[in-house]
């Protein structure tokens, strides 16, 4: 069964033949995140992912990025197999708890840095997928300061304060480069609100695709 | 023995449940164990299987010694027994818990002497009454734990466990200081002196050296980040040997990215406690697949509650805290840190509990 099969079936909330997916995958949504194969299923039957018929796939051995109609999946891939899984810009949190958030200082310099992305951290990926991920992810910085992915509709425009990109995953397949970063997020305004997300990026050739979680639309609470 | 001996004692990362319970011959050679104990990640995954997931909870005697010691920050364990009788008290609450083993970071610290680091996250429904916690509320809940434990002939000789129990509180819609406060108020009635293993702990962190590691360890980087941070205060500089995007979760549902946010974690903790120490207590490292290694850390911070944090006004009170961390080292670098702690436990410290 190849791995579009098994992203397929995992996005409508069934269960992939051979194993596709791991007993242990964890799977990250909407800021929430659960474990096992029962609790993701279940997420994604109640709130499953559409994938169009010629649906965006890019992989390797290592990683898929499978776009579906306004949000997307990722999963690292052990022989072909689901370990971890991400899906960015829609479905619902699979475990909507309380946190502690924590105070912290994403630059630690005056001269901010907007996406973290450093090849040592890639040592599989080669300088022209790398200079093609950092292009991508550079738009996608441009795209999120722009204000999408607000909280609502009265956010969703309104000037963020910060963008900050982590790039998590990469993927380079022929002309197609797609990306996975986690994205912090503080709004403007004299009282902001601030939290991480995902989102994702595609390219092939000219043509860009984004895909990104709202920012979280919570107090900021940190203490137990 | 070197961190990477026996490559054909695998991690679990990446392979179906399947393949991880398949029984066959012998990978590891295992002097005392059960015979359909392949090798010690086996004995760690099969053995859980059979004890949580079948409940042949009897198990716990033939794989517990009579007087093993289980360390938690609630105060010590003592003895296969109360492990038995533990273990059918939990699955009461949670009958249809699955164990899902993520990792096993295990070492042979001498010939026959096993040190596994076993973390593990559970999916269950809640549905019997805890005592002291809530009655059944039929949710569905899952929290880390990890398990460290030292093994020897086929049994599990001291365990230290650390759990996300503030999390674990939280899916059941109990409050974590209602909880901390009434175990404080039940630990200030009796004998104080069953309280001294904590005392015995701190002196401990504040007075012995790190654990010794053989050179080039792949532990050192990640113990070396610790200390800089809890014992120098150098924050910055610790979080240099983290990769640029580190994926981080700490309990409490704290998750994010990047160095500085790992700062921030760091901080919360130091900020709160004055007159710190920090002792690294036990290290091992095993390969994982697409050539990253994973490494466990266990590490004790001691120090007085007198800031401000997550733990709310300082109390002034001395409080342990114990920490496993399991890193993810890719290119030599910290890609991902998942470290665990009870901080239920620390509150009930700072309510007057466990002798603090």
């Amino acid at each position: 069964m190849s791995v579009k099969l098994h992203l397929e079936a995992i996005a409508r909330g069934l269960r992939p033949d051979d194993d596709g997916l791991l007993s242990a995958c964890r799977f990250a949504c909407m800021g929430g995140e659960v474990i096992g194969e029962e609790s993701i299923l279940q997420a994604l039957a109640e709130m499953p992912m559409p994938v169009a018929p010629g649906a965006t796939l890019v992989e390797d051995a290592k990683l898929a990025f499978l776009a579906g109609e306004g949000d997307a999946l990722v999963a690292d891939l052990y022989d072909g197999r689901v370990g971890r899984l991400w899906r960015v810009g829609g479905g619902a949190s699979p475990a909507d708890e309380p946190l502690v958030d924590v105070p912290f200082d994403p630059d630690m310099h005056q001269m901010p840095v907007g996406v973290f992305f450093e090849t040592e951290d890639f040592p599989g990926l080669a300088p022209e997928g790398f200079a093609a991920a950092a292009e991508l992810a550079a738009a996608l910085l441009a795209h999120t300061a722009q204000g999408h992915g607000g909280a609502d509709a009265d956010t969703a425009s309104a000037r963020l304060a910060r963008v900050r990109l982590y790039v998590l995953r990469v993927v380079v397949a022929g002309d197609a480069v797609a990306l996975l970063a986690a994205v912090h997020r503080l709004e403007g305004g004299p009282t902001r609100r601030a939290g991480f997300g995902h989102a994702v990026a595609f390219a092939h050739n000219a043509v860009r695709r984004f895909v990104l979680d709202p920012l979280p639309n919570r107090a900021w609470t940190p203490r137990l | 023995m070197r961190w990477d001996q026996d490559p054909a004692v695998l991690s679990p990362v990446g392979r179906p449940i399947s393949e991880l319970l398949r029984e066959g011959p012998a990978r590891q050679q295992l002097e005392g164990f059960e015979p359909v104990y392949r090798d010690i990640v086996d004995y760690i995954i099969r053995c859980t299987h059979r004890i949580w997931e079948e409940k042949n909870v009897g198990l716990c005697r033939t794989h517990y010694g009579a007087d093993c010691t289980m360390h938690l920050l609630s105060g010590p364990a003592i003895g296969a027994e109360l492990v038995t009788q533990n273990t059918i008290g939990s699955l009461l609450g949670y009958p249809d818990r699955r164990v899902i083993g993520e990792d096993v970071i295990w070492s042979e610290d001498e010939p026959g002497t096993f040190y596994s680091s076993h973390r593990i996250t559970s999916r269950s429904t809640h549905m019997g009454d805890e005592a002291g916690v809530a009655p059944a509320t039929m949710r569905s809940a899952g929290v880390t734990t990890i398990a460290d434990c030292k093994v020897v002939a086929n049994r599990i000789v001291e365990e230290w466990l650390v759990r996300d129990n503030v999390r674990a509180l939280w899916q059941v819609g109990a409050d974590p200081h209602a909880v901390a406060a009434a175990a404080a108020a039940s630990d200030l009635e009796g004998d104080q002196a069953r309280h001294g293993w904590r005392t015995d702990w701190i002196a401990r962190t504040r007075s012995s050296e790190d654990v010794a590691m053989e050179e080039g360890h792949p532990a050192a980087a990640p113990a070396a980040m610790l200390r800089r941070a809890f014992a120098d205060d150098l924050y910055r500089d610790a979080a240099g040997l983290l990769s640029a995007n580190v994926d981080l979760r700490w309990p409490s549902n704290r998750r994010g990215a990047g160095r500085g946010y790992w700062v921030g974690c760091a901080m919360q903790l130091a900020a709160m406690l004055h007159d710190r120490a920090f002792r690294l207590e036990h290290v091992a490292a095993r390969p994982l697949p697409h050539g990253d290694v994973a490494v466990a850390l266990r590490w004790s911070l001691a120090g007085f509650h007198r800031g401000i944090g997550p733990w709310g006004p300082p109390s002034g009170r001395e409080v342990l805290l114990l920490a496993v961390s399991h890193y993810r080292l890719r290119a030599g670098r910290i890609a991902e840190d998942l470290t665990m702690f009870d901080e239920v436990a620390v509150l009930r410290q700072i309510a007057g509990g466990l002798g603090a």
